[in-house]
């Protein structure tokens, strides 16, 4: 791979390429801004009017180019319209669809990318701010020479003078970038308005030299479990379960297949063929024996409190209603297995003083209810959405069915996860693999999911019959001051899932726990909802979906004996998990959460 | 669909012995049966429940009903109904691998059947999508699309919800004050609603219990907001309580109702536009817990590009947008949206943020350099009891988005009636 940069100057002092950011009230257009207000050219939009350039070089000299990656032939006449694999090189891919990419689903065997072009957006060189400029334009009527009714617009766009906008990239085959240079020479538009000054443009494409490996440093992990921070350096989209014909939103935490994919395609991109077969890396991503890339969860924002495992709220946690985002998230498991014990509605009555229903901090008596965000982080992570559209060369106006809207999580945000089992013979290869770039989540040749990736301090937890016996003592408590029986207590196991937990169609949850434990408990509490897993799998080009147990789920065994003559097992099932795919991190759990034990100013 | 459930609930025949219906109504009731029955009682409620709504799972939980206590019973009840949910079967509805096989309308199921569209095209459904989209369209109370309710391209959705009936529950000490409680609360949320109503041009997808999701033009938002609050006032105080029980006479006055209201351009997906509106109806909800309101509303005009994005910006501790309805606040905002009108559009839309802070200084000075060459601001401004030569209370009195988007409404409300 060879990076680049791509420098746009503004002969005229600005430009507009709308679609991308909302529009003021009182503006009919505006140019795009990045989540800093910032002006920026979106990749879509840079790739766009290079790869128009291009074609048009390469129609002029007699090679086929195909309309915009349709493999639609612009220069023949066609009654078929649909987009069709591009065939128009010599029966391969014309080369504007090498550079660029093409409107396939999956990549081909080898490939490790839709396009040889990896570029994002063009984002203002230096601090200074950049006035947005509102030019109105109107329409004057032939006839009467006034103003046309309702023909007054208000245009908001960048004062660019003397600046530069620049795009960052990648080009993953030597053999195209002549071509990509030809095409940055050429364009001499970008955006609209070109008819009235604004769309013209400089372009210049910039090579660095290939900056020699950076040795590897201390981060090889000492031992089989490593956490790791990803910030995001561009806007990410993480595909979802479901996905309308027009929308794609994202997810709001980095699954572990995501993980696993991206250092698996940079190692195979940064790596020559024999190393990608080496047995360092065939290893460490191995489906059974290999290392289990854990999910990673928002972490930072707002009242982060860095004491709390990244992951999602268990099920059982609430949070007040009134002040969500100030006062201490509660959790009612140990009311809810105090529920499950009562007999008789006088147990009940009991219960009920002393159930967490209002919250307890100082002063406030508001309802608790579901609290938002994760543990580590409030709130979701920033998203924003942008549209885009693919302009039809011959109409220049917009293609049938090719509106597109994304949601993307904002550049800035950081992620903390845990990879674990991980091989010895294969931490050093995951070291340097986690210091080549990543991307994650779809739109990479738009510069999209890049990350920075550096080693996280572990969140340890207290060791297991630690937290046991602090469990213990809190529900005998509860059990206690409620008048319910206490000679159980040394029984229950609760089991707190930290990410999704898949099973087989025809296993149930509580079947697959029940053969972890290696014994059929009795279920005390099962508090967990559903959700959808799945994506986009770019080698076959296929979604795929399945029902699974959402993270945050809680489970409560009652052995048919004490938890302490099953440690080992206990400990084995925080260690490997539960589940299917527990190689791309579902079925993470633990037992004995501590979190269960926080339940505000409540006795 | 979840409205027959209940009414099988109510006008199902029992035979004597077989136990009754307290209540039922908006997807909830509470039913009273021979122990024997329990079991086969839970099963056959959730079976109808998927069976009827095509594949939702309901939350169910028993007790025993001890007739000497039962207020003890009833908080037993609620003690097992509050972790139900959690710990229903998983639902029944199969994932199918492809998008092809997936329903045009959810993208979530599998596409069963196919019903013909606006044009008479064939689109392929799931079950419960084709039921929905059939039931809207023979419904014969309101049949209006989101076209026919637009003004300028835009329509108003409103999802409100009831206010401190936790309070009211809490208190329940009998099995018949639960009935009358459910059915007072549902009566008066639904009377209030229809008080609230334009003649026509409404789409009120759900009425029940204490909810409300309704589309409205939006010329219509603002008077449905004041008089769905001022009818949820005069009926909950004009409530008879010469027979309710001394619980629920004390903590019936505290009834509210908070209340999310959007308008966006018609075409914007649907139900992303409850969303959105559901999310400023628990800003309005919290609201009211913070400043210990009853009622409140929470508004925003979403714009172009704004319409998918990750969601409005609701009422927080820091950035107060809510407006409490049961007290001046609301009848003061819209004084104030009211005297805005008088000022030029292009001068309002000065004060939409554009992404430079609203602190910006240069911002503000150019603000103050309008207000002071254009009488409309100053008159607003004086109208408002504001001393626009102050520039610290000018600063601290600009007129917020969101009432210049009100004003906007109120200007728009003006042409109608015009025209």
């Amino acid at each position: 791979m060879r990076s680049f940069d791509l420098r746009v100057r503004f002969p005229t002092g600005t430009i507009l390429v709308g679609g991308h950011s909302a529009v003021p009230g009182g503006v009919s257009a505006t140019h795009s801004i990045d989540h800093e207000g910032r002006p920026i050219i979106p990749a879509t939009a840079l790739r766009g009017a290079l790869r128009e350039t291009l074609e048009a070089i390469l129609r002029g000299v007699g090679r086929g180019a195909c309309d915009s990656g349709t493999g639609i032939d612009p220069t023949q006449a066609n009654d078929d319209a649909a987009p069709r694999p591009c065939t128009l090189d010599g029966g391969k891919r014309c080369i504007p669809c090498r550079v660029f990419g093409t409107q396939r689903t999956a990549i081909e065997a080898g490939e490790r990318t839709f396009s040889s072009l990896i570029m994002g957006d063009a984002t203002l060189e230096g601090d200074d701010e950049v006035e947005m400029v509102t030019r109105p334009s109107v329409s004057v009527s032939r006839t009467h020479r006034g103003a046309e009714n309702q023909r007054l617009f208000q245009r908001q766009s960048p004062d660019l003078t003397e600046r530069v906008l620049v795009a960052r990239g990648y080009s993953v085959d030597p053999e195209l970038e002549r071509y990509l240079e030809a095409a940055a020479r050429g364009t001499m538009h970008l955006g609209s308005g070109r008819s009235i000054g604004l769309a013209r443009v400089e372009v210049e494409l910039v090579w660095h030299e290939e900056a020699a490996h950076a040795p590897i440093e201390s981060s090889v992990p000492e031992d089989d479990e490593l956490t790791i921070q990803l910030r995001l350096r561009s806007p990410t989209a993480l595909g979802t379960a479901e996905a309308s014909s027009n929308y794609r939103a994202t997810r709001t935490e980095i699954p572990g297949s995501v993980l696993r994919g991206a250092i698996g395609f940079a190692i195979a991109r940064a790596l020559p063929e024999a190393d990608r077969d080496e047995e360092s890396f065939q290893a460490l991503v191995d489906a059974t024996e290999g290392a289990c890339f854990g999910f990673l969860y928002p972490v930072g924002g707002r009242d982060h409190d860095p004491s709390r495992i990244p992951a999602p709220w268990p099920t059982t946690a609430r949070a007040c209603k009134a002040h969500p985002s100030t006062h201490p998230v509660v959790d009612t498991l140990l009311d809810r297995i105090a529920v499950a014990m009562v007999e008789s509605s006088t147990q009940a009555e009991r219960l009920h003083e002393g159930a967490l229903r209002t919250c307890l901090a100082t002063g406030c008596t508001a309802p608790l209810r579901n609290p938002g965000g994760t543990r580590a982080h409030w709130g979701t992570p920033p998203t924003r959405v942008v549209t885009r559209v693919s302009i039809e060369r011959r109409s220049t106006s917009a293609r049938n069915e090719a509106l597109f809207s994304y949601e993307l999580l904002e550049p800035g945000s950081a992620f903390r996860g845990t990879i674990r089992n991980i091989p010895p013979g294969s931490r050093a290869i995951l070291a340097r693999a986690l210091e080549l770039p990543i991307f994650v989540g779809r739109g990479v040749s738009a510069g999209w999911g890049k990350v920075f990736v550096e080693p996280a301090p572990p969140h340890r937890l207290p060791p297991l019959e630690q937290r046991g016996t602090d469990f213990q003592a809190a529900l005998h408590d509860r059990l206690s001051r409620a008048g319910l029986p206490t000679h159980e207590v040394d029984r229950l196991v609760p089991i707190t899932f930290l990410s999704p937990f898949l099973t087989k169609e025809e296993e149930t949850d509580t079947d697959v726990l029940a053969a972890a434990l290696g014994t059929a408990p009795a279920w005390l509490v099962v508090a967990r909802r559903f959700t959808r897993e799945g994506g986009w799998d770019q080698r076959t080009g296929e979604p795929f979906a399945e029902l699974a147990v959402a993270a945050g789920a809680v489970y409560v065994a009652r052995l048919d004996r004490p938890w302490r003559e099953s440690l080992e097992t206990l400990q084995r099932l925080e260690r490997l998990g539960a589940g299917q795919r527990r190689h791309q991190g579902f079925g993470q759990l633990i037992t004995f959460d501590p979190f269960i034990l926080e339940r505000g100013d409540s006795p | 669909m979840v409205r027959d459930f209940d009414d099988t609930n109510l006008n199902r025949p029992r035979a004597p012995g077989d136990g009754g219906v307290v209540f039922a109504g908006g997807g909830r009731g509470l039913l009273v049966v021979p122990r024997k029955s329990v079991s086969a009682t839970l099963l056959e409620l959730e079976e109808r429940y998927r069976r009827t709504t095509c594949g939702g799972q309901l939350a169910s939980a028993a007790v025993p009903y001890d007739s000497t206590n039962e207020a003890a019973s009833l908080r037993w009840l609620r003690l097992r109904l509050d972790g139900a949910k959690d710990s229903a079967s998983p639902p029944h509805i199969p994932v199918p691998p492809s998008h092809d096989q997936r329903c045009s309308d959810c993208h979530v199921r599998f596409a069963s059947t196919i019903y013909s569209g606006p044009d008479d095209e064939p689109i392929s459904a799931c079950e419960r999508c084709a039921q929905v989209i059939q039931r809207g369209r023979s419904a014969s109370r309101v049949n209006w699309t989101l076209e026919d309710l637009q003004t300028n391209g835009l329509v108003a959705v409103v999802s409100a919800d009831g206010n401190n009936l936790g309070a009211l529950f809490s208190g329940i000490g009998s099995l018949a004050d639960m009935a009358v409680t459910s059915n007072l609360i549902t009566a008066v949320f639904r009377q209030a609603h229809e008080r609230a109503l334009p003649a026509e041009h409404y789409v009120d997808p759900v009425v029940g219990g204490d909810d409300i999701r309704v589309f409205l033009p939006p010329t219509r938002l603002l008077d449905y907001i004041t008089e769905l609050a001022i009818a949820v006032d005069e009926l909950v105080l004009g409530t008879p309580t010469d027979e309710l029980a001394p619980n629920l006479r004390d903590t019936l006055p505290s009834l509210g109702i908070g209340i999310g209201a959007v308008i966006a351009p018609f075409h914007y997906p649907a139900s992303r536009l409850l969303s959105a509106a559901h999310a400023l109806e628990d800003s309005a909800k919290a609201n009211c817990l913070r400043k210990g309101v009853r009622s409140a509303v929470d508004l925003r005009l979403i714009r172009s590009g704004q319409e998918l994005g990750q969601g409005v910006d609701v009422d927080s501790e820091d950035t107060p947008t809510a407006i409490a309805l049961s007290s001046d606040d609301w009848s003061r905002f819209l004084g104030r949206a009211r005297a805005l009108v008088a000022v030029p559009s292009s001068q309002r839309s000065m004060l939409i943020p554009r992404g430079a802070s609203p602190d910006d200084p240069v911002r503000a000075s150019s603000f103050r350099y309008q207000v002071a060459r254009h009488e409309a601001w100053r008159k607003w401004f004086e109208t408002c009891e504001i001393d626009w030569r102050d520039p610290v209370e000018l600063a601290r009195n600009l007129p917020t988005p969101q009432l210049v988007d009100v004003a906007g409404l109120i200007e728009m409300r003006h042409r109608e009636s015009a025209s």
